[in-house]
């Protein structure tokens, strides 16, 4: 007999997957935001400079 | 007569026969075909091994399990009386503790370069949707009435195209189908040159599969490298508390890697630690398939379920690609989410031909191995989520 409801609770592992990718997602996309930015900072005061 | 009495002719039955010509066969793909050989000479070598009858090497219980020994002094005792062989002890030592999967987890993170996925973020994304044959495979497998809700998952985390984690999530629910569930995952990746194509053209026009990315992916600064698996394991544990062993084993051989002052140890987890460690992993699946073990209908289905699997996460992570490019501007090649099914390098590879073939100034690789590498990521998360739903 297939139990429909843990099939279904199954089926939900895959979208919280996607959910805790995207938040890897976004922090990863962060961290790279705040590096590029900070390597741009740094490169414009040692051209300052 | 000559001892005649003493051969193992006389016990030799057809379904042995039946495994030793597959334990040819997949040494024979393994050489001339060059499919995975490193897994397949061991776990071909591994079925003609144990399906001699009298060999010794793995012993089975009367109810056809591997034979166990309670203590290290009986395991000893055992061993000096024959009631247990080299390969029940790798079973029992190393795969049924979950030893040599994680392990050999730490040795692929070791040799993951996950900068193209630092580059490009949303690769994660198509990480995460070509998990999609997982589900569909396992909901197909448990409405056939062939499996139990448990064996099910096994057979679905084939999808993840990922081999330590199907055995991981296979010995933990169904120890009793890791030869075949493995035999099919390990296998499938090699196939994925011929798998992926058809589904890539089917769910693509020609025109998106010529849409031309810059081969110029962003240079990662080695900061960022090093904050990468440390603050993808914490996020990831905290989510997901059942992938620690898995996220956190590859992340540490990822961050071995990088550190630029573990460069020995990263070396050595990326050569020959991971190698002896696979082949004691193949070589002991391999001793998994005796014909009582193997020669039975849910093996079959296992095959034919396993190359679902693979179609859908191709699918899935088609499919994510084509999804994100909605909202872009600038739009991506959507092949380069079919990477996201783990099969590293091998499918990066195939998309890379595709892409080239469909514009021949396209190269794609460097764009395909981020989606490539975050599905290492994702199956490691799947892992642990199905494990925390069905383990108890």
């Amino acid at each position: 007999m297939v139990d429909l409801g843990m099939v279904a609770k199954l089926w939900s592992a895959y979208g919280i997957n996607i959910i805790v990718l995207i938040i890897l997602l976004l922090i990863a996309w962060i961290i790279g935001l705040v590096m590029q930015r900070s390597q741009a900072k740094g490169k414009e005061g040692s051209k300052k400079g | 007569m000559f001892g005649l009495y003493e051969m193992a002719f006389g016990s030799l039955t057809w379904g042995n026969i039946i495994m030793i010509l597959l334990g040819g066969f997949m040494i024979y793909l393994a050489i001339a075909k060059d499919f995975e050989p490193l897994l397949l000479v061991p776990i071909g070598f591994g079925m003609i091994l144990v399906n001699i009858p009298f060999g010794g090497l793995m012993i089975y219980s009367p109810e056809g399990f591997p034979a166990e020994s309670t203590t290290l002094g009986q395991l000893l005792q055992d061993i000096g009386d024959g009631k247990v062989g080299l390969l029940n002890v790798l079973f029992a030592y190393g795969i049924k503790t979950e030893i040599i999967p994680l392990l050999i987890f730490l040795g692929l993170g070791a040799l993951i370069d996950f900068s193209p996925t630092i580059a490009r973020p949303i690769s994660l994304f198509f990480g995460a949707t070509a998990q999609l044959g997982v589900f569909v495979a396992f909901s197909i497998a448990y409405a056939s009435g062939l499996f139990t809700l448990n064996e099910a998952a096994c057979v679905g985390i084939i999808g993840g195209s990922d081999g330590p984690p199907t055995v991981y999530l296979t010995v933990a629910l169904a120890p009793h189908l890791l030869g075949p569930i493995a035999l099919a995952a390990y296998s499938y990746m090699a196939l994925v040159p011929i798998i992926q194509p058809p589904v890539i053209r089917l769910l693509t026009t020609k025109k998106e599969r010529a849409i031309y990315m810059n081969p110029k992916v962003r240079e990662v600064s080695k900061l960022e490298l090093i904050l990468f698996p440390v603050i993808i394991f914490i996020v990831a544990a905290l989510f997901v508390p059942k992938c620690v062993p898995i996220i956190g084993m590859l992340m540490f051989g990822n961050l071995l890697r990088v550190t630029g002052v573990t460069d020995r140890l990263a070396q050595s987890a990326g050569t020959v630690f991971i190698d002896i460690l696979t082949f004691l992993l193949a070589l002991t699946v391999g001793g998994l398939m005796t014909a009582e073990a193997f020669l039975r209908p849910q093996t079959l289905a296992i095959i034919g379920l396993a190359a679902v699997a693979f179609i859908f996460s191709t699918a899935g992570g088609l499919l994510g690609a084509k999804l994100v490019n909605l909202f872009l501007k600038e739009k991506i090649n959507p092949m380069i989410g079919a990477a996201g099914v783990s099969a590293v390098p091998m499918s990066a590879r195939v998309v890379q031909k595709m892409g080239q073939k469909a514009n021949p100034r396209n190269f794609l690789l460097m764009h395909a191995m981020g989606p490539n590498t975050a599905g290492v990521i994702g199956t490691a998360v799947v892992t642990g989520i199905l494990y925390g739903m069905l383990v108890k």
